[in-house]
């Protein structure tokens, strides 16, 4: 029944195309329509849009406010128009004016602020357009000047702190980092957790993905910062189910549109946007620089060829003069980005067009050029009037990205790994033995000739940076065509077709003696990705009489997503170089191809009553091949209400807006590609660290049965939410608040349901969790002051979020995706807690309540309740058990140690003009969450950590010392230990207070942060002498900061940093990650 | 006209793209993973059995036995810590889930099912074989294991008690003989890599394990065991026939042990000092055969949980990534002979079958034998060997100092959380015993 169903959907949609004609307007003289357009504040209005829409022609304002358009003469007839204006940000406004032959008609508009945004025309998706007061979920759109102001190259980055609900996380500083976006906190196990990304109506990819692996390898971009910031008109972030419903399986991490600018018919505009930035490492790992190599207080040295020496630094104390050096800061310097973006935009009644092409190139803090990221980009974008009521469209884009990275993380030829647990006397820049021109390494610092292939251990981070050849380069083009055809007055058709092709070529090399694969090693390959996506829409609009109407809208969507990735390892190099697969003797290869169709139809209702209550009903049936074989359709429906209760009553001076939004929906997440298939293997078998043997041996070809049990039952991830709310304006709207309740449960949550491993196999894919996310949002802005000169707007956000893991069947925890890589700090969702969060070890202590607090604190072989002993020495929850030898002890239970969740997000922005001269700012504010700071565990191991020059000194646990927080902190103790004097020394560090001991839960620290994301001021020159002597409308002149103070409790570098950036849904995990950066710009815009 | 046109032409492409709809997403190239084989022969999941079973024998358990009978030291890290027996619950999920997934119980269940289904009784026998090292080495360490119900339709299968297991084992492993005995079926020939197919090779290699797995009841079972021991023992595998884990020299195929302390976590292990201080006082040539000098030309091995790495001396298999790592050796057949001859009064056949060994190793042939003379062969024999767990559990020789701060060196690992999280019949670490039924007392 229901692809009968779909198939008259389609025949519908072809029957309103064949019933629509079209008439045609007699010949006359043309009109000139003029104007001026000003604030209510008497300054001009530049770039608004003035159009009479009924006949397709339009114009921009220019920097004076003026605008001019000329009716052709065969669309005048005498007849009258609505002549409309509109702005973002400004209140749109309309007039009649009669269009007499040959006349010139001059019609000034005076817009107001319009904060609540009433009125203008929203993008909502696959496409459907509204306009704000009909949407009855609250609305987050970014324009153009937010985006370009934050002078972040990725666009990911640029949402930072602007929507409440939306937290934006940079990976690192380096040149094209990733940049993960999480709407309303994490609703997915399996995936990725980043929201659907769609520009101008097609889907575009933004994958992120590794060469070697996210938990090493190098930094990698999110493919949506292909996108030039430049090009970029305006974003809307569709954050509940209700809104995103349109999007159905694919929209339960949320909707990202982005618009593109596009010309207007008028004067041709040039505008030319040049920037320098210069970066600069922010913060830096507190290393110290007292005590050598070595270990037991003894120096380790040697003199041997090829010895090899210890990797700790809990050597003798250094002799005075001693040169040491500053491994925190030294291989940092600044860094520059440059940015040039030229745009062309103009055109006439018929055809209007948007031309921009920009090139920015990073260069990145790290001492030479090693560390880059160049993105170049061109689009077009044009619209020609075929006939009356009939537009054809294109937008294409091509864009060339390609970087240089560095290695990282947990990965013995990562740049800071070896960097930071070198000893502080060692001077990681003299990296080339003179003797034998080979790298050389704090743990192998005396290589022979012959010592070409032994590993040096850890990788001297001077070797790393100039040695590695890790590159990346995208070709990408993506864009659409399409046509939309006004078939009658109340009927709009309209199709597109979509592409977005990549490709992507990888490079990422180990040279000889690296500790990585000493023999040398190379990974070459492509990563192929097209999107194919085609929508068709009809939209009729029935105005029954003045504020009733209704809008009815039929779509839909074929979409083919086709992967392909061939990367081969190269190992052995025969000579040192070059870094080809020829010069290796042995190869193996990650051969992958991938197709996901989806085949979808959908409809929309709406119901305007009275001009204030606007009622929508939404309802997508998405098909997808990637649902198991008897679950290949699913229904997403929607509703919303919206009531304007202002428009009901005059609710007079003070609360001069109202308007009340109900609204629930439903939207999904598919299944990840082929995870309901089994097949079988001839991969690697391997061991825990990284030992293995492939399935073929000896030329015998073998296969071994796939751990991944078959499943034909999965279907989409599915999200109910709740969302309700209310938008005010007061004083004439001079200051507008937005409260949004929302309740959202995601059901069916798709994981690898880990099966026992003695059923032979060790997941199946389930639709087995359940997780809510709750929360409140709110979002205040005021214009304190006004005049017809200066004003100041200060706006704030606010969001918090609880998420609860509520079920997961068959299991009481699950790691995510590579979450489980570090023993040391499992990420995970666990029954009960929010999702995310740390499980490691602990050490024994108080906990009031639970369970199963037992554990062996007397060696005896048999578990203590250790809540009992708690009781009788009357200690409070939370104190941590001391044993006789004034040390604590671990216990054995694995435990939720960890929540990376913010308890809140938000922001102030602010920005005062006084005539030309505008200074803006913003604040982000992160209260709360945990991130786990591994790098400072493994620095306590090595004895490098600047907390480790206490050895030796005569402490009491809880006194005077906090395990992983030896300065501050508070920790109540209990036991036979309790009041101890007990010596700090290497033995606490590289044991029990190792990071690689047993004991994670202490280096969880608060990962909250108040930064100071942008500061700008801005001078934007207009006037005659400008045109006269320079030609150019305006000139502006900025100077900005970005990112350039943090306040933060921890001790690592900038808690904002993600081992794997977006290509995981674990958070704030911290192990030898690049740091940050701030950054001074200055940037000069020419507009002609 | 024109705008008519058009509207038909979007209407053709509506119907032809509904018409199109139906097989759209279940087309094969839309469903199917197109990297991935869904069958496999006889012949190519028996090469993954094997090398599975390589690298079940020379992988963590390996090297945490190494560490365990000092004679090997884990000096830095994770590897310091398991020196001091302190891991994680999660520390043996990949040794765990290789008794019984991919490589595993379930593809040598499929290469018996395909032989039985064949009617051939040789390749069926050398599967069974293959599946009682894999459950022995699993029993060893962990005691009661999921084995009845395992690889089967039961979600949680069910620990099996160790002793049950043991017995099974024994079962097996006389079904196999006999299976070999019949002459029945032609084997997989050149696709065993550990023996070509020789059935009788293979039967000597059951007769071994089948005295291999007496000793690990011994200490419940007393001198029936070791009856039983001596008599397969005494038909167990000859020089020159050892069972040697597969490897070749090309990075997919490196013993195991060099990708680990060379490739993957140098500086992680090092020489243990109980086994280098043994075979200097023994002025026995092995020393430079398992270990090579340090920095300062001398072979000095470490005490658990010693960290000052510079000092030791490292592995030869540093140097021979192609070396195949002894699993069941005739040395270790001859040492079980002697040790339960000893026991069972057989003094002369005791010290025979020592001399054997001692001879073949360029050691001077000893007049009378001591117990101890036998098991100290022994341990030096099964260097880097998980046997040498097993015997150090039962003979409590050598006399081990436990690591500082343990009263004795572990009895068993715990299960792995993997297991434990999603199979109700595990027990958490705190309900899990110390020690495995066969070995119901400690050393120390």
């Amino acid at each position: 029944m229901l692809p009968i169903f779909r198939k008259r959907v389609w025949v519908a949609l072809g029957a309103v195309v064949l019933a629509a004609t079209t008439t045609r307007a007699a010949a006359q003289q043309p009109v000139t329509v003029t104007g001026r357009i000003t604030s209510e504040a008497g300054s001009p209005v530049e770039g608004a849009v003035v159009s009479i829409r009924s006949l397709s022609i339009g114009a921009s304002t220019r920097a004076d406010g003026g605008y001019e358009l000329v009716v052709p003469g065969s669309n005048v007839s005498g007849q009258s128009v609505v002549l409309d204006v509109r702005r973002i940000g400004l209140k749109p406004d309309t007039a009649i004016i009669v269009l007499s032959p040959g006349t010139t008609i001059t019609h000034n508009f005076v817009l107001s602020a319009n904060p609540l945004q009433l009125g203008e025309v929203v993008i909502t998706g696959a496409g459907t357009q509204t306009t704000a007061e009909r949407i009855g979920t609250v609305r987050t759109s970014v324009d153009s000047s937010l985006i370009i102001q934050s002078n972040e190259p990725n666009i990911v980055n640029a949402l930072a702190g602007k929507a409440a609900g939306v937290n934006v996380a940079s990976q690192s500083g380096s040149p094209g980092a990733s940049a993960s976006i999480v709407i309303r906190g994490l609703n997915t196990i399996q995936g990725t957790g980043q929201p659907l990304f769609v520009v101008d109506g097609t889907p575009i990819d933004n994958t992120t993905f590794s060469t070697s692996g996210n938990t090493g390898s190098t930094d990698t971009p999110n493919r949506a910062s292909d996108i030039n910031p430049d090009d970029i008109e305006s974003v809307e972030i569709l954050k509940s189910a209700a809104a995103a419903a349109i999007y159905g399986a694919r929209a339960g991490q949320g909707v990202v549109l982005i618009t593109t600018k596009q010309g207007h018919a008028g004067e041709t505009r040039y505008t030319l946007r040049s920037s320098v930035r210069r970066d600069e490492v922010n913060r830096t790992i507190p290393l110290q620089r007292t005590y050598g190599q070595g270990t037991g207080g003894t120096a380790a040295t040697c003199t041997r060829l090829d010895c090899t020496l210890t990797g700790s630094s809990w050597g003798a104390r250094l002799a005075p003069g001693t040169p040491t050096y500053d491994h925190a800061r030294d291989i940092y310097t600044d860094g520059a980005t440059y940015d040039n973006a030229l745009t062309v935009a103009g055109g006439n009644n018929r055809t209007t067009f948007f031309l921009s092409g920009a090139a920015t190139n990073q260069n990145g803090i790290t001492v030479g050029n090693h560390d880059e990221y160049n993105r170049y980009s061109a689009r077009l974008k044009a619209t020609h009037q075929l006939a009356t009521g009939l537009t054809l469209n294109a937008n294409i884009a091509y864009v060339d990205a390609r970087g240089q990275f560095l290695q990282k993380g947990s990965n013995t030829s990562g740049v800071n790994l070896g960097n930071w647990r070198s000893p502080p006397e060692f001077n990681n820049f003299d990296y080339i033995d003179p003797a034998t021109g080979l790298h050389r390494s704090y743990r192998f610092p005396n290589p022979s000739a012959a010592s070409q292939t032994t590993s040096r251990i850890y990788d001297n981070p001077l070797f790393v940076i100039n040695d590695q050849d890790n590159t990346q380069q995208v070709g990408r083009s993506f864009g659409n065509v399409g046509a939309d055809w006004l078939a009658t007055p109340w009927l709009t058709l309209h199709y597109q077709i979509g592409a977005d092709y990549a490709s992507d070529e990888r490079l990422e090399t180990l040279p000889m003696t690296s500790a990585g694969y000493p023999q040398g090693q190379l990974i070459r390959g492509t990563l192929v990705n097209n999107q194919l996506d085609q929508t068709l829409t009809a939209q009729a609009i029935k105005s029954w009489r003045d504020g009733w109407d209704t809008r009815f809208t039929l779509g839909g969507n074929l979409n083919s997503r086709e992967y392909s990735q061939v990367l081969v390892t190269g190992q052995n190099l025969i000579a040192p170089e070059p870094f080809n697969l020829q010069n290796t003797t042995d190869y193996t290869t990650n051969d992958f191809h991938s197709l996901i169709r989806g085949q979808s139809v959908f409809g929309q209702l709406q119901q305007a009553i009275g001009d204030q209550l606007f009622l929508t009903g939404t309802v997508r049936d998405d098909g997808f091949s990637t649902f198991g074989s008897s679950q290949r359709y699913h229904w997403f429906p929607s509703g919303t209400a919206a009531w304007t209760f202002s428009n009901a009553f005059n609710p007079g001076n003070v609360l001069s807006t109202g308007r009340l939004r109900v609204a629930f929906g439903e939207a999904g997440t598919e299944p990840g590609v082929y995870i309901t298939n089994g097949f079988y293997s001839g991969g690697f078998l391997g061991g825990s660290y990284g030992d293995a043997l492939q399935a073929s041996q000896g030329g015998r070809g073998g296969l071994f049965t796939s751990g991944r049990r078959p499943q034909s039952d999965l279907g989409p991830e599915v999200q109910k939410e709740f969302e309700t709310g209310l938008d005010l304006g007061f004083w004439n709207d001079r200051s507008s608040l937005s409260l949004t309740y929302y309740n959202r449960r995601n059901e069916d949550v798709i994981f690898d349901l880990p099966l026992p491993f003695s059923t032979g196999f060790t997941v199946q894919a389930a639709n087995a969790g359940t997780i809510r996310n709750a929360g409140f949002e709110a979002q205040w802005n005021i214009t304190p002051y006004q005049t017809a000169h200066a004003n100041w707007d200060l706006g704030f956000t606010y969001a918090r979020n609880r998420n609860k893991v509520l079920e997961l069947r068959g299991t009481d925890a699950v790691d995510l995706p590579t979450g489980g890589f570090f023993t040391g700090a499992l990420v995970s969702a666990v029954e009960g807690h929010p999702i995310g969060v740390f499980r490691s070890y602990d050490f024994v202590r108080c906990r009031a309540g639970d369970a199963t607090n037992f554990a062996d604190i007397d060696g005896d072989g048999t578990p203590d309740d250790i809540n009992a002993l708690c009781g009788a020495a009357g200690a409070a929850n939370g104190s941590v058990y001391l044993g006789p030898d004034g040390f604590p002890i671990d216990d054995p239970t694995l435990r939720v140690v960890g929540d990376p969740n913010p308890r809140w997000t938000g922001s102030v922005r602010t920005g005062f003009q006084y005539g030309p001269f505008k200074v803006t700012g913003l604040v982000d504010i992160r209260r709360g969450g945990d991130i786990w700071n591994g790098t400072k565990g493994a620095l306590y191991n090595f004895g490098t950590h600047r907390d480790t020059e206490i050895r030796g000194e005569t402490v009491r646990f809880g006194e005077n010392f906090i395990p992983g927080n030896p300065k501050n902190g508070h920790m109540d103790v209990f036991g036979p230990g309790k009041g101890k004097d007990v010596v700090i020394d290497e033995s606490w560090y590289t044991g029990l207070g190792s990071g690689f001991g047993p004991v994670a839960s202490q280096f969880m620290e608060d990962a909250g942060y108040v930064k100071l994301r942008e500061i700008a001021v801005e001078w934007t020159f207009k006037g005659d002498w400008l045109k006269r002597t320079l030609g150019l409308g305006a000139l502006d002149l900025r100077f900005a900061g970005r990112n350039l103070a943090t306040w933060t409790d921890y001790t690592g570098i900038d808690p904002e940093t993600n081992l794997a950036g977006a290509e995981v849904a674990a958070q704030n995990v911290d192990y030898f990650n690049n740091p940050q950066t701030r950054s001074w710009i200055l940037t000069v815009g020419l507009h002609k | 006209m024109r705008n008519r046109m058009l509207g038909q032409l979007v209407v053709a492409a509506a119907v032809a793209g509904s018409a199109a709809c139906s097989s759209f997403l279940d087309a094969p190239e839309a469903v199917a993973n197109p990297n991935q084989p869904t069958d496999a022969g006889i012949n190519q999941q028996f090469v993954a059995t094997q090398t599975a079973l390589t690298l079940q024998y020379t992988s963590d358990l390996a090297r945490t036995a190494c560490i365990w009978v000092q004679q090997c030291a884990g000096t830095e890290r994770q590897y310091g810590q398991l020196g001091m027996y302190d891991y994680g619950e999660d520390a043996y999920n990949s040794s765990f889930a290789q008794v019984y997934t991919g490589g595993g119980l379930i593809d040598i269940k499929g290469v018996i099912d395909k032989a039985d289904a064949a009617g051939d009784d040789a390749y069926g026998a050398i599967a069974r074989i293959i599946e009682v090292m894999q459950i022995g080495i699993a029993a060893d360490v962990w005691g009661d294991i999921p084995f009845s119900q395992a690889v089967s339709d039961n979600p949680a299968p069910a620990l099996d008690p160790q002793e049950d297991v043991y017995a099974a084992l024994q079962a097996t492993l006389d079904t196999a003989i006999t299976m070999l005995a019949s002459g029945s079926g032609a084997g997989p020939g050149s696709v065993d890599l550990y023996y070509g197919g020789d059935a009788s090779k293979w039967s000597r290699l059951a007769h071994t394990l089948k005295a291999r797995y007496a000793l690990h009841v011994a200490e419940r079972e007393g001198s029936s065991a070791y009856t039983l021991a001596l008599a397969e023992a005494q038909q167990g595998i000859q020089p020159g026939d050892d069972f040697l884990g597969i490897a070749a020299d090309n990075p997919q195929s490196y013993n195991a042990w060099y990708q680990f302390v060379v490739i993957q976590r140098a500086g992680y292990m090092f020489a243990g000092r109980e086994l280098v201080d043994l075979l200097q006082q023994r002025h026995d040539p092995r020393l430079d055969e398992y270990f090579v000098e340090n920095d300062n030309g001398e072979f000095v091995g470490a005490d658990p949980g010693d960290a000052t790495s510079s000092e030791f001396s490292g592995f030869w298999v540093e140097n021979a990534p192609a070396y195949r790592q002894p699993i069941v050796t005739w040395q270790e057949n001859s040492l079980i002979v002697a040790e339960a001859a000893f026991r069972t009064g057989n003094m002369a056949l005791a010290e025979s079958s020592l001399n054997d060994v001692r001879q073949a190793v360029g050691l001077p042939m000893l007049g009378s034998v001591t117990l101890e003379d036998i098991l100290a062969e022994k341990y030096i024999v099964l260097f880097q060997n998980p046997e040498a767990w097993s015997d150090y559990k039962r003979t409590c020789y050598p006399d081990l100092t436990p690591a500082a701060g343990a009263q004795a060196v572990p009895g068993r690992l715990l299960y792995a959380v993997g297991e434990r999280n999603s199979n109700p019949n595990v027990p958490a670490p705190a309900e899990q015993p110390a020690r495995n039924w066969n070995d119901p007392n400690a050393c120390n």
